[in-house]
């Protein structure tokens, strides 16, 4: 039982502000979700690249926190880690971004013009970018700190990564969409 | 020998040989990356019927504040409980079948546990934000809430346990690919629980 103290005595907190964050900024962004749902394509590409950044929030601090357990090099880890996911979440973005405006497309009547691609795709990238790098500095510094403190990197930093991913991406996305589509 | 002892291990249930050398060199880059593809294309594609859903929930207010942290909260707690695991199978802690070690019995009962504490702490500031700012006392949002977590967990807890054994079964990182699923998963697993839990309360 002591496994199971330590886990809920970790997680309880980060959880609970985790989840009412994203309830109750939920409430709060909605007025931004609706500007940005005018913009059609953002209806199908906001909610995949909220879950595209939280999975790699969650690979960046699983990978870290294995890492951490099995006494491997971090730095090593961090270098060759950042490259592949990188370049992952970028051509990720693009996908997001392409199919997200073809099955917009097919379900909803809208002129689709390749300026609206690019300015989609430029969207996704910035967006993906930002939060990509705000979430490895998360599991990489962070992560080394709170493992430090003999707590477990996976049950804080986890609902951590994803709330930033969550709320951000709202955030960034509509600054974006207020330049991009004035 | 010191290149045998690492092939050994986790990596002795590795069967998959597509490209030899070249896929082992990069199998971060394609674990990753295929997982997160797949995510991504069932994601989308069950997304646009999910909002159709998810949009005439949310004009109900309480599920409006229910529903974005219900998702949240089912998406950490499966990533979290993945990424234990994946430590513990890591560390040969336990081997990568089902038992009743006190690792997987730890683990288990504490998701469900938290599942269950935050999803009615949930349920009651959903239903004093209705009562208070809408003037609506919907006191069925904390048994919904309940309700489906019960159900949500049913289905997500085994699937990502056997999800998480099969990949390290198989000579795959779990931490690669058990985040791109558990979220997906989760999602659409956690929609229909909720709708669900309405139709036995409302």
């Amino acid at each position: 039982m002591k496994l199971f103290y330590k886990i809920v005595r970790e997680s309880i907190f980060v959880l609970v502000v985790a989840t009412l964050v994203s309830s109750i900024g939920g409430i709060a962004l909605k007025s931004v979700e609706d500007t940005l749902v005018t913009i059609v394509p953002l209806i199908i590409i906001l909610p995949a690249l909220n879950d595209m950044i939280g999975d790699f929030g969650i690979i960046l601090v699983a990978r870290f926190t294995t890492a951490l357990y099995t006494k491997k090099k971090t730095k090593h880890l961090a270098n060759h880690l950042f490259k592949d996911a990188l370049i992952i979440a970028m051509i990720s973005a693009v996908y997001i971004a392409c199919l997200g405006t073809f099955l917009a497309s097919l379900k909803h009547n809208f002129t689709f013009s390749i300026a609206l691609l690019m300015k989609m795709i430029l969207l996704t990238l910035v967006t993906t970018l930002v939060l990509f790098l705000i979430n490895f500095l998360i599991a990489f510094f962070l992560g080394r700190y709170v493992y430090k403190r003999k707590i477990d990197p996976d049950n804080v930093l986890i609902p951590l990564t994803t709330s930033v991913a969550d709320l951000g991406a709202m955030i960034v996305l509509a600054l974006l969409a207020m330049l991009l589509f004035p | 020998m010191e290149k045998n002892r690492k092939n050994e291990g986790h990596h002795k249930y590795f069967r998959f040989s597509i490209l030899g050398k070249r896929l082992w060199k990069h199998k971060d880059f394609f674990e990753i990356f295929i997982s997160e593809m797949i995510s991504i294309t069932g994601g989308l594609i069950a997304g646009l019927f999910l909002l159709n859903i998810k949009n005439s929930l949310e004009f109900v207010p309480a599920l409006l504040i229910l529903l974005p942290g219900f998702l949240e909260l089912q998406g950490n707690l499966l990533g979290s409980l993945a990424a234990r695991l994946s430590v513990a199978l890591h560390l040969r802690k336990m081997k990568p079948k089902f038992n009743h070690g006190k690792i997987f019995i730890s683990n288990i009962l504490a998701t469900v546990f938290l599942a269950f504490f935050v999803s009615i702490i949930l349920g009651i500031v959903a239903y004093f934000i209705t009562k208070f700012i809408f003037r609506i006392a919907v006191i069925n949002i904390i048994f919904i809430a309940i309700t489906a977590t019960a159900l949500a967990l049913v289905a997500e807890i085994p699937l990502t346990i056997i999800a998480t054994l099969w990949t390290f079964k198989v000579g795959l990182d779990p931490d690669d690919i058990m985040g791109p699923y558990v979220t997906t998963a989760a999602d659409i697993i956690s929609v229909i629980a909720i709708l669900i839990a309405i139709v036995l309360f409302v």
